[in-house]
């Protein structure tokens, strides 16, 4: 019996799980939160992040109109303990965390080259700005837009394609 | 320390449960859910090392279509689901205005995810196994939305106002939207995995 539960919890926690069975797994837990309310989401959630920091440090996001981007999403509808999208994210960082303490497998994992850093700061800015020019990331925009029978959805595919294959003939050279 | 860590483990997920249970006590059973969706999609993402950033990289760099046919696979699951939600009314799409800023937002998305590592659900589950890298990444994404935002008005007035939602069920009926969208998926697998056998 006990030999069946740590074989098992071999199997689940210290072998990665084939990609197949990660979207599978993805898209059936889509279906149930767009059955339970909306569909799966990332980035607006961490927008308001950037609109509540930015109400903090005094900057009139509910008001002025150069700030439309906030108002448009609600930003101050919700305190973050509130905000659903916010839990999502923060869900993810903590199931991601749980699952690697559970498999051994968290380390503080700091890059022998210090351009990484830069790399992932300087990527990031890009991803931000890209993600809500668009209105939606690779989830939220692509992954959830595609089932919705959006067009959008197919249009930033193409825009992920043509952007992911120069970023790999350029991240090859560095 | 290597013993260590189920233990933590198990702390945590003590913890994520206390805060669903305080949720649910104080009558926001629903953001309690959300939390557990959340844990879900991060535990499925981690054990996959499910990546949407590697899934195009992978595919141009070592021919390796994987990750690409799981995206695949998770959007026809999704694709399913969907539809037949929204067949029976139980929940509508919302549309998003689609335009050259979908384009080239899709674009700079795809670029920014392949040079950071790690796309919008990457980085989030790759922060949890400890990767600095994607804590400067988060940052930066936080950074670029603040850009986004500041830049906002001159887009929306000037274009993205004024760009359509289409949405293919209106141009082409249920069984036509549904059936485009299944075959254009798997032709994407079919291409993918014809690409990486040559």
């Amino acid at each position: 019996m006990q030999n069946t539960i740590l074989k098992l919890y071999k199997k689940a926690f210290q072998q990665a799980w084939p990609a197949w069975l990660g979207g599978i797994l993805l898209g059936l837990l889509n279906v149930l939160e767009f059955a339970f309310k909306k569909p799966w989401g990332i980035t607006t959630s961490e927008s308001r992040w950037t609109g509540w920091f930015l109400y903090a440090l005094d900057v009139q996001i509910d008001k002025a109109p150069q700030w439309l981007y906030y108002q448009q999403y609600k930003t101050l509808i919700n305190p973050p303990l509130l905000d659903s999208g916010t839990l999502i994210d923060m869900g993810i960082i903590a199931g991601a965390l749980i699952s690697a303490l559970l498999a051994y497998d968290f380390k503080l994992r700091v890059p022998a080259k210090k351009s990484r850093l830069a790399q992932g700061f300087i990527g990031g800015v890009l991803m931000g700005y890209g993600a809500r020019l668009a209105m939606g990331c690779n989830i939220g925009g692509f992954f959830s837009a595609i089932p919705q029978l959006a067009f959008n959805g197919w249009v930033f595919f193409i825009g992920l394609l043509i952007g992911g294959y120069i970023g790999a003939k350029l991240v090859v050279k560095l | 320390m290597k013993l260590k860590q189920p233990m933590l483990g198990l702390i945590a997920l003590t913890l994520i449960f206390i805060i669903i249970a305080i949720y649910t006590y104080v009558g926001l059973i629903e953001l309690g859910i959300f939390l557990l969706f959340g844990l879900a999609y991060g535990i499925v993402l981690e054990r996959s090392r499910f990546c949407f950033a590697s899934s195009f990289r992978d595919l141009f760099i070592t021919k390796d279509a994987r990750l690409a046919r799981g995206v695949a696979a998770g959007i026809l699951v999704a694709t399913i689901g969907f539809s037949i939600l929204m067949i029976s009314g139980i929940r509508s799409a919302k549309v998003l205005p689609v335009g050259f800023h979908t384009l080239i937002g899709g674009i700079l998305f795809g670029f920014g995810m392949v040079l950071a590592g790690g796309c919008a659900s990457g980085t989030l589950f790759r922060i949890g196994e400890g990767y600095v890298t994607l804590w400067f990444a988060l940052l930066g994404t936080l950074t670029g939305m603040i850009l986004l935002a500041a830049t906002w008005p001159f887009l929306w007035y000037n274009y993205i106002k004024y760009q359509p939602k289409i949405w293919l069920v209106d141009y082409l009926g249920w069984g036509g939207a549904i059936a485009l969208t299944i075959s254009l998926i798997l032709i994407y697998y079919i291409i993918v995995t014809l690409w990486e056998k040559r």
